[in-house]
């Protein structure tokens, strides 16, 4: 039976995002001079 | 960490629930008026010049944690300037945001009341009031579930804001169309959440039925998100066990799970099973 309707289930009509964070990453040390050389000028 | 990070710190980690933004802004007030900023640059510059392999823990290209707590986050946050933002973004916790560098811009909502947070009501319209200028450093405070704050910008192309989020719960912000001001999707910040149903929409890509007892089980998840993905997954490998999902499902405490099923229901009806 694999497959063999091809039936898709819709999307949830209120879908849900996972916030952007800092958290999934790192940061480069170039980036953190970046940032610092920002907060001095 | 340095002295007067530390002091704000201490201040304010075992504050009770009750009072904790309103008492935590005053220590923040109190932080602002000393130098912690650039000590805390200097001290970081100093150790970039003298350690090649140092490494500031928690942060992004425009994101720098200072501080990580239960009970709170003091975050630099990188921001450019405006343009033409689609989304407007709540967030589920008390939040203050201070201007470092320079005025910024922005625009500021009330959000009709977003309960149950994990049922997105279509129709709750954000209200808009006037833009405002907040002047450099000076704090504002975003209340959970009753503010919106829609950053704009300065003069320059980028600004540097601190942002300072209290008790972040697992829970969810509604994201706005910025035209409209219609919400239009839930945003978790619960990363596992996330991660689960990535997981199963790929299982269901891969179709493998190995994967079938795994989705099942994620059936019971409690993020309606993943119970969800968990049936669409299912039925992309297996339209018997894919009916059997959605039967599962068919008294699930999420009102959109339940509409789901019904709308799947009824196309499964007219179908041809022969």
């Amino acid at each position: 039976m694999q497959n063999e309707h091809k039936f898709r289930l819709d999307e949830l009509s209120a879908p849900v995002s996972p916030q952007v964070s800092a958290e999934s990453s790192s940061m480069s040390v170039i980036d953190v001079t970046t940032l610092l050389l920002g907060l001095i000028l | 960490m340095n002295t007067y990070l530390k002091q704000f710190h201490d201040a304010i980690e075992n504050l009770e629930d009750k009072h904790f933004l309103f008492e935590a802004l005053d220590h923040l007030k109190t932080l602002l008026k000393t130098s912690f900023l650039i000590e805390l640059v200097n001290g970081h510059l100093s150790k970039l010049n003298s350690q090649e392999h140092f490494y500031p823990t928690r942060s992004s290209i425009n994101y720098w944690h200072i501080l990580n707590t239960k009970a709170f986050t003091l975050t630099l946050v990188r921001m450019k300037k405006e343009q033409d933002n689609k989304f407007i973004n709540s967030y589920p916790y008390d939040k203050v945001i201070v201007p470092l560098t320079e005025d910024i811009f922005y625009s500021h909502y009330k959000q009709p009341s977003p309960t149950p947070l994990e049922v997105l009501d279509k129709t709750k319209k954000l209200q808009p009031l006037a833009i405002q200028k907040l002047h450099k450093n000076t704090p504002y405070c975003i209340k959970k579930h009753e503010d919106v704050f829609s950053y704009h910008g300065g003069s320059n192309n980028e600004s540097i804001l601190l942002s300072f989020s209290c008790r972040k719960a697992q829970s969810y912000g509604w994201e706005y169309d910025a035209n409209t001001l219609f919400p239009l999707r839930l945003v978790t910040n619960v990363l596992q959440s996330a991660r689960l149903e990535h997981t199963c929409k790929l299982l269901g890509e891969l179709g493998n039925e190995s994967s079938l007892p795994n989705l099942f089980h994620f059936l019971k998840n409690p993020y309606h998100n993943v119970r969800w993905e968990a049936a669409r997954a299912i039925m992309n490998i297996d339209f018997d066990k894919g009916l059997e999902a959605i039967l599962l499902l068919e008294n699930d405490t999420h009102p959109d799970i339940r509409e789901s099923v019904e709308n799947a229901l009824n196309k499964i009806s007219t179908l041809n099973l022969s």
